[in-house]
């Protein structure tokens, strides 16, 4: 099967396809035009890890595999059609430099750490959408990791005017739970045993030191409702025996000389006044944490502050105990933290983990191919903790544009059974509920005059890639960010969905979280998704939509009245590739239609090959 | 009441499709291209089947009239203090007799008080885990969580495995309400032993029927042509489980869409009577939904009730679920009896750990409690009105007979007619015992 006659057929610009006519499946003796010789760094430390040799996907295969991973949605036409022109040795760095640039990186990605962070659109009285507009927005910045998590660590005020408060509204402030996601997230430890006994698997770590680290987080506390609130009684008891007094004389003589004094309508007026739009953080510095009376245990006492690995904290008095451990927690030397961030995107990215589960690193945890992590780890490290730099490092080398296993592959020797495949190989994956929704529109909607076409187009202009590894480049996204609708519209993108999204939701049926865990959203196929992409609305809406008059199918038919030449289009919008001969060979007699009002453009054929690919293996795997 | 989609004339529709998809071949078309990618039909099963499925699930049955289990999940510790194991004083809700000589349960259970003689409690349930997810992990295999272990079956897909039937896919495994954790779970075992999930117990089964009803048998097959063209080219260039295990659950799909029996998830077939008895509440829904199934043999099915975590608000909180609860239990229980169904059918309820019988700190609320709570468990051949051990004064711990959870999934297994000490095996072809270290409790079992 020869791409080239397919491509001639379909009489298209035949220089768009010089390279990809090269590109010739010859059986047995896999793809020319790939160099073994890769100068990419991480290549060398992947090579060396793995004892058989790469196989390269198809250039195609991996711009639409990148276009999914990065920004969550397959390639636009035009961009196959760019692709396809641009010189085959520097195209893979400038379209994920454009893909990273594009708002759809920081929508996508926005998700997935919304994810991990449990980001809920409206919560516990926080500014609605203020969340996902904070995580999305820095990503789209590219602010530095270290920094994010500094902001959200050390955030004081309300969530409008500081959306990072967001991370101790969404737990009400409460030291345990905050100390147990950040242990988990940032940290990848879990220590939510210890809450309540001794952790069975650390020794090295008790229920004193889980008091001791949740201690770190005991000064931030979220007001609620009004200004003037006092911080609840069960947390009064957690400051020192003389400042408890103090803060109790202070609230007493608040209701005595104020609030007693008012009568009913200053109350209400006062109340009025003093209520707040949005929840904060406040920051009380004579908070600490007691460590609780049980029947088993002595308690009672002011817990001291413990790192997460059993060292102690020192605080100044007064001084935010949280700003200590967040310089504890990105300091240089601890590479944890930046360890179980580069996991968590490596295994997005490449369809293999370190270790897992992402939020666990515990002492017996068998770390796989720590190589590679270390090698990361100094990257990232130099690219000052920037996500975007290291997602396009790991983009860039020829182990993440390696194939996906073909019928009949061999298995590499020498390399662990439960590896091989997935480091050898990418492993398919179906697409998950963010992908598949932006791509089902994407894929079948007007789409050659979009916005985001343009301006990347504009900052593409002139820019030499050849040397991206040597040097930085701005990788700062451009244009505006979408955000998620309260009331329920059309939706453009994903983001947009209200999270968490609601079980009926085509979202949630394939596999969205509920947001109440890390990272609780699951890939596994269920028969319900099936038949929503069998009969559900959405691909029904698509469907029966696709090819209706002043539709830009049509309009690409009114163009050249070649119906091959459409349906290949439609291949490429959905699939990201040009149609194969077999399947031409197949389409080509029905386009010569049996249906009398079917003359000239054909609908029901496009209709019947668009819900023909939407049902089809290829568009549901990331491959 | 909300009534279901399914009227007279949509299943005429049905039928004609049904008719329809057979005429056009639609039924096998996405298997396609699977079998030329080199995997065979067992490696469908799971991702490492081959240790499994040549010992068959015999290997991990026992003889048993069992055909179904029922099993209620509260889902976020229910506080046993002011459920099924009430003690004086404690708590905000007074203790009534049930059928059960000398057995009280809380006022807020007055009718499923009438109907407990059904079956046998166990007040002395125990575990080390008071986190949720890993309590629930525990509740649902037996086995603790591990870090580094993926791929646990829960013990629905377990039994459905053992039960597993032959012929056109319908669901074996079945979930109602919430579902997390390891709740609806095939694991390694396989897809196939996922559960068919019910998130809308008003909609239990949507999107069986094409959206666009106008199209023509033509149509049909020439779409049914066009994507065996599009697998086919994909299959000879990618071939991986990941795409055999979407395959299959396409086949699933389009058999499901099929089946005969897909009546059985239609309430509306209920008499009168009987939906009367469980009530119009989601619950009474669930359960009467689930003793439909199990007249289907529907080998697991399992129902979540969450809200059960009452750190603020116990009282009310509690009243209100209990209220939920007790109508649709009672009428399920006495359901079982009546008809004989239970014979045939397991029902266990139960929640991954108990509360704390003193008060939290607020006055109103009960935090996590995996040192003592009640679990009740009848049906088959487990004996009826049976009581298991006791917990102290206050429920604080057991002082009779002390059941760790582990041996309560144990004796769910056994009683279920699943071998607790039998093993299936992983991917990697490691065997993994049902349930390790602890034993059934006897007096359920037998020996």
């Amino acid at each position: 099967m020869n791409i080239r006659s397919t491509i001639t057929s379909v009489k298209l610009n035949s220089t768009t396809f010089a390279l990809a006519g090269l590109l010739v499946f010859a059986s047995g003796a896999g793809f020319v035009l790939w160099s073994d010789q890769s100068d990419h760094p991480l290549d060398d430390v992947y090579r060396s890890e793995l004892s058989g040799a790469l196989q390269p996907a198809d250039p195609h295969t991996v711009l639409r595999r990148m276009s999914l991973q990065i920004r969550g949605v397959v390639p636009e036409l035009s961009e196959i059609r760019e692709y396809e022109r641009a010189p085959a040795n520097t195209r893979n760095m400038s379209f994920a430099v454009r893909f990273l640039r594009d708002p759809d990186y920081a929508h996508y990605w926005g998700t997935i750490f919304g994810d991990a962070l449990r980001e809920r659109t409206n919560f516990n009285r926080a500014k609605p959408g203020s969340y996902f507009a904070y995580i999305s927005g820095s990503l789209h910045a590219n602010k530095p990791y270290d920094v994010m998590v500094r902001e959200l660590l050390t955030a004081r005020g309300d969530t409008a005017q500081n959306p990072a408060a967001n991370f101790y509204v969404r737990d009400d402030g409460d030291p345990l739970q905050v100390a147990e996601y950040v242990g988990r997230v940032f940290y990848g430890a879990r220590l939510n045993c210890a809450r309540c006994h001794d952790h069975p698997f650390r020794k090295d770590f008790t229920r004193r030191d889980y008091y001791g680290f949740a201690a770190f987080f005991s000064q931030a506390w979220v007001r609620r409702n009004q200004k003037d609130d006092f911080l609840p009684k069960e947390r009064i008891e957690d400051m020192p025996t003389e400042a408890r007094k103090q803060y109790e004389e202070k609230r007493n003589d608040w209701y005595r000389n104020v609030w007693n004094k008012m009568n009913d309508d200053q109350r209400k007026a006062f109340r009025e006044k003093n209520k707040l739009e949005y929840a904060e953080v406040a920051f009380e510095p004579e908070l600490e944490l007691r460590f609780p009376h049980t029947d088993y245990a002595p308690g009672g006492d002011l817990v001291k502050l413990k790192f997460p690995d059993g060292t102690r904290g020192i605080v100044d008095p007064g001084e935010d105990r949280r700003e200590v451990f967040a310089n504890w927690l990105t300091a240089k030397d601890n590479d944890r933290f930046r360890k179980v961030l580069i996991n968590r995107v490596w295994t997005r990215l490449m369809g293999w983990s370190f270790f897992e589960p992402l939020d666990d690193w515990s002492p017996e945890t068998q770390v796989k191919h720590e190589k590679i992590l270390n090698h990361l780890d100094q990257v990232f490290l130099q690219k000052k903790y920037r996500i975007k730099d290291l997602i396009l490092y790991i983009v860039t080398s020829d182990a993440y544009a390696r194939s996906a296993p073909t019928a009949g592959e061999t298995p590499t020797a020498g390399v662990s059974p439960d590896q091989r495949d997935s480091i050898a190989y990418f492993t398919p994956r179906r697409m998950d509920a963010s992908q598949l929704f932006n791509s089902l529109l994407r894929g079948t909607q007007t789409q050659e005059t979009t916005q985001i076409w343009e301006r990347a187009q504009k900052t593409e202009t002139g820019e030499d890639m050849s040397d991206l590894m040597r040097r930085d480049v701005d990788l700062k996204g451009i244009g505006v960010l979408k955000q998620p609708k309260e009331k329920q519209r059309e939706f453009s993108n994903a983001c947009e969905v209200p999270r968490p999204a609601h079980e009926n939701t085509m979202l949630a049926i394939f596999g969205e979280g509920n947001r109440e865990d890390v990272d609780d959203s699951s890939d596994a196929p269920t028969i319900d998704q099936v038949l929503v992409l069998l009969n559900g609305r959405m691909t029904g809406d698509i469907i029966r939509r696709f090819g209706a008059k002043d539709s830009w199918i049509r309009r690409d038919y009114e163009d050249h009245q070649n119906m091959v030449q459409t349906l290949d289009t439609v291949y490429r919008g959905l699939l990201g590739r040009p149609m194969a001969t077999t399947e031409r060979e197949k389409l080509e007699p029905m386009t010569e239609s049996r249906f009398a009002r079917d003359q000239g453009f054909n609908q029901t054929l496009v209709q019947d090959l668009v819900w023909a690919i939407i049902m089809s293996q290829e568009f549901i795997q990331v491959y | 009441m909300k009534k279901l989609s399914r009227n007279k004339k949509q299943s005429e529709r049905e039928y004609s499709r049904r008719d329809f998809l057979r005429a056009s071949g639609l039924v096998s078309l996405t298997g396609l291209g699977l079998f030329s990618a080199g995997l065979t039909p067992a490696k469908l099963f799971g991702q490492g089947p081959k240790k499994n499925s040549e010992r068959g699930p015999e290997s991990i049955a026992l003889p048993s009239p069992v055909k179904s289990v029922i099993f209620v999940n509260l889902a976020g510790g229910a506080s046993h203090v002011d459920s099924f194991d009430p003690k004086p004083g404690n708590g905000p809700f007074k203790s009534i007799n049930t059928s059960i000589r000398g057995v009280q349960v809380s006022d807020r259970l007055s009718q499923t008080a009438a109907a407990l003689k059904h079956v046998s409690l166990i007040r002395s349930v125990y575990s080390e885990e008071g986190d949720h997810s890993r309590a629930q992990y525990l509740l649902h295999s037996g086995h603790r969580m591990m870090a580094a272990f993926r791929g646990q079956p829960s013990m629905g897909g377990v039994i459905a495995y053992a039960k597993q039937k032959s012929g056109p896919y319908f669901p074996e495994h079945v979930t109602i309400g919430g579902r997390g954790g390891l709740s609806g779970e095939g694991g390694f075992l396989g897809v196939r032993f996922d559960s068919f999930h019910i998130g809308n117990i008003d909609r239990p089964l949507s999107n069986l029927t094409p959206r666009d009803n106008r199209l023509t048998e033509d149509r049909f097959y020439r779409r049914e042509q066009i994507l065996n063209t599009i697998n086919t080219n994909f299959a000879g260039r990618v071939s991986s489980e990941e795409t055999a295990v979407w395959s299959q659950m396409h086949e699933s799909a389009l058999a499901f869409m099929n089946s005969e029996k897909l009546s059985v998830f239609d309430l509306e077939k209920e008499n009168a009577g009987s939906r009367k008895r469980f009530g119009d509440s989601r619950m009474g829904k669930s359960l009467l939904m689930a003793k439909r199934l199990a007249e289907a043999e529907v080998p697991f099915i399992e129902i979540t009730m969450g809200g059960w975590d009452t750190h603020n608000n116990n009282r009310e909180q509690l009243g209100k679920l209990l209220g939920e609860l007790d109508g649709p239990l009672a009428a399920l229980l006495n359901e079982l009896n009546a008809s004989g169904l239970g014979k045939q059918t397991l029902f266990v309820l139960g929640s991954e750990f108990g509360r704390t019988p003193n008060m939290a700190g607020n006055g109103d609320g009960r935090d996590h409690h995996p040192r003592a709570w009640t679990m009740l468990i009848g049906g088959g051949n487990v004996p009826a009105g049976a009581v298991i051990g006791e917990t102290d004064d206050k429920g604080q711990k057991p002082v009779k007979d002390p059941a760790h959870l582990s041996s309560v999934v144990a004796t769910m297994y056994a009683a279920a007619g699943v071998d607790p000490q039998a093993a299936v095996y992983t991917g990697q072809g490691r065997p993994m015992q049902l349930v390790s270290n602890y034993q059934p409790i006897s007096d359920l079992v037998g020996n």
